[in-house]
């Protein structure tokens, strides 16, 4: 049985998480709040439940995450608070403090970072904050765990008391029945005109309360050492020359170690999961149950679990950049640029993490507090190269590209333009999601550059298995359903066995093709699948493509990199090594025109279809979660394939 | 408007906020009304932002919303 709900509240960036792990260790669960895509982390401490809110500015901020804090704080008034003050920012942090201590709810002030105010000489009279606020106040370290035993104990013992009040009688109004207070309602209340004046006093009424007491109660707040050296960093790391080299060192090499790091387990899940699968295939009795566990259940499964090593590895990455505070800047330095596509330097996580995987990056979209950008990003990030679309553009440059030509070979001149083009194409969709958008973005626009800190990796690696087991569970349902689906359209075939079998024969005795198909690559070409290849091929021809190539593309609508595997199917290579695979699509004749079926302009044709198609039910699956809708998934999936459509044709027709 | 220019490291009072009332709002949420202090931290041209601490915070607003602050070096 759990006990009392207790809200988490603080000002972004004074330890709220670190603290909420710490209480509830890895007893979690995150829960999806409708309308607006943000998760409310909630765990058990000491018999009651904990919630923990995104950060607050003031009880009257708007933002998404912001709003989802205050309407949870005003529509529970049976809630208690812990309130998470960050020491080194005391004055700022109990303006907020205050402004909820005037609902007159149940709280507990724990002021956090006791590692930096000692180590700052700044020292906090506690027993005079607790005079100003009239509640419990703790001075903790949630890092290190200081503190927490008498915090936890006062949770038990729901020792939350109603704090004094600080500006709550400007709201008082006389009426029939007596004296009645306006200030929740005042709150609550969206139709109530905004008073900047009375907030405007309000505020100097508060600040005037907080600076008579914070004045002699902290000593050292505004000119304190952790301030000057992190102002001494930001000398060198937002410099016009110096920043941008670090930072674009930092960048590069949170990118290779995505990808260096990733390698092995990566090969080490698709091996294990091959290995798995001849093993289903060896044990269990031939059949569809057989097929259905070998060639769609693990596989499926394995679709799923391949990248978390990615996202896994790029939270962490992420999380670090974020704790030391480094994150911050590098949205400083890329404001000036993204501003012209409608974005703001806060997207470039997103849209850097997007070069490893759509996916993490979509997830990754929550820091932005503009909800028209965020969804701009989240629409755009998917049109940059993430790493699947790499071995498509390795076997397609090479077969149409077939000299090497070193460092500035025509080879990786191309592989350098398709990655230019996604982002090119990224920022284009992203400048017209925010023009079209009617989704009303942030008027204004500010970003608080914390202070620099050595990272909490306790905290670190509970958000890295949080997004990951959030990944595997959303994403992993859908991508599974497909790959079922994909599974009954490639096994089951409308034509009989025996009429298979038959065709087969002739097939076999008539064809003068030296490169015979084998039987698997004809039972292909006779399942639905192989019919919707041969189905599409009218709306396909025309970007040069064949019913080979649709059985390649309809495959790989459920992830890009199928259509190596299924090329190497349909035309009958028992390996997937690239340089077989390549050697055979460059052999493949046009019936059509008795020439080479990849010429430059099917390939160019096909590698742009690559840009711009959205070819990831990851991608699709995690969109939806994001946005709360399969409208927008919808939306993006028509749109690039509209866009790949339009791009491989031109390219076809011109070229050809 | 403040016709000069607050330099790094210099400390100021704000007297004046012009703009509507929206833009009031977001930058008392912001901790910034008239009678706060603030300070310029180092801010490069090239971002366009303007960097400040104001109640212990470092904060970067753009250079057009600064503008529309009026303050006294103190």
């Amino acid at each position: 049985m759990v006990g009392k709900d207790i809200f988490l509240v603080g000002k972004p960036n004074s330890g709220k998480t670190s603290l909420f792990n710490r209480l509830t260790g890895m007893n979690q669960k995150v829960g999806n709040f409708a309308g607006v895509t943000v998760d409310i982390t909630t765990g058990v401490c000491k018999g009651q439940q904990l919630s923990d809110l995104p950060g607050l500015r003031s009880l009257r901020s708007m933002t998404p995450e912001e709003k989802i804090s205050r309407d949870l704080i005003l529509s529970n008034p049976e809630a208690a608070i812990l309130f998470v003050a960050s020491g080194t920012s005391l004055s700022d942090d109990l303006l907020l403090f205050s402004e909820i201590a005037d609902l007159q709810v149940p709280m507990i002030l724990a002021i956090n970072f006791k590692d930096e105010l000692s180590k700052n000489h700044i020292n906090i009279n506690i027993h005079q904050i607790k005079d100003l606020v009239g509640c419990p106040v703790l001075l903790i370290n949630a890092k290190d765990g200081s503190g927490l035993d008498e915090l936890k104990h006062f949770i038990k013992k729901s020792a939350h008391k109603v704090p004094s009040s600080f500006c709550r009688s400007l709201y008082e109004e006389v009426t029939e029945d007596g004296v009645e207070n306006t200030y929740r309602r005042s709150m609550i209340d969206k139709t109530l005109p905004v008073d900047i004046e009375l907030h405007e006093s309000e505020f100097l009424k508060r600040q005037k309360i907080i600076s008579s007491v914070i004045r002699t109660a902290v000593t050292k707040e505004e000119d304190s050492e952790h301030l000057g050296t992190s102002k001494k960093w930001d000398k060198v790391l937002l410099h016009p020359v110096w920043g941008l080299i670090v930072f674009l060192a930092v960048m590069y090499l949170v990118f290779q170690a995505v990808f260096a790091f990733s390698g092995i387990p990566m090969d080490w899940i698709d091996g294990a999961m091959s290995s798995l699968s001849s093993w289903a295939g060896e044990t269990i009795p031939d059949g569809w149950v057989q097929s259905l566990v070998a060639d769609a259940i693990i596989p499926g499964i394995g679709g799923v679990v391949i990248f978390i090593p990615q996202i896994a590895i790029l939270f962490f990455l992420l999380g670090v950049l974020e704790h030391t505070g480094y994150l911050s800047r590098i949205s400083y330095i890329s404001d000036n640029f993204l501003r012209r596509f409608g974005l703001s330097g806060k997207s470039i996580i997103p849209l850097m993490s997007s070069w490893a995987c759509a996916i993490p990056a979509i997830m990754s979209t929550r820091i932005l507090d503009d909800p028209k950008e965020r969804m701009a990003v989240i629409m755009a990030s998917p049109l940059m190269t993430c790493s699947a679309r790499l071995p498509v553009y390795t076997i397609l440059i090479s077969v149409i590209f077939p000299q090497e030509g070193g460092f500035f070979g025509a080879q990786g001149l191309m592989l350098l333009g398709l990655y230019l083009l996604g982002v090119v194409a990224t920022l284009v969709v992203a400048w017209y999601v925010t023009k079209r958008s009617k989704i009303k973005g942030n008027q204004y626009w500010s970003l608080e550059l914390p202070v620099y800190r050595m990272p909490n990796w306790r905290n670190i690696w509970t958000t890295v298995y949080q997004k990951t087991k959030s990944f595997v569970i959303e994403a992993g349902k859908v991508i599974f359903a497909i790959s079922i689906l994909l599974w009954l359209l490639a096994s089951f075939s409308p034509k009989s066995q025996q009429y298979k079998e038959q065709a087969y024969a002739e097939y076999k005795a008539t064809t003068t093709d030296a490169t015979l198909l084998t039987e698997e690559a004809f039972d292909v070409e006779y399942s639905y699948l192989g019919y919707l290849g041969k189905g599409i091929e009218p709306i396909i021809k025309p970007l040069g493509y064949d019913w080979k190539i649709g059985i390649a593309l309809i495959s790989s609508f459920a992830a890009r990199e199928v259509f190596v595997g299924t090329i190497s199917t349909v035309y009958s290579i028992g390996s997937e090594e690239d340089a077989t695979i390549v050697e055979r699509l460059r052999n493949e004749i046009n019936l059509d025109t008795g020439g080479p079926r990849y010429t430059l302009a099917t390939g160019i044709s096909l590698l742009l279809f690559y840009v711009f198609a959205l070819q990831c039910m990851s991608t699709l699956a995690i969109v939806k979660k994001e946005t709360g809708q399969w409208k927008y998934a919808l939306w993006q999936f028509v749109l690039f394939f509209a866009l790949a459509y339009v791009f491989a044709l031109a390219a076809f027709q011109l070229l050809k | 408007m403040t016709p000069s220019i607050l330099n790094t490291d210099e400390r100021a009072m704000i007297t004046y906020i012009n703009g509507d009332r929206e833009f009031k709002a977001y930058l008392l949420h912001n901790g910034l009304t008239i009678g706060s202090v603030i300070y310029k931290n180092y801010s490069p041209r090239y971002a366009s932002l303007t960097s400040i601490t104001v109640n212990g915070r470092m904060i970067s607003l753009r250079q057009t919303d600064f503008n529309k602050i009026d303050w006294v070096r103190i």
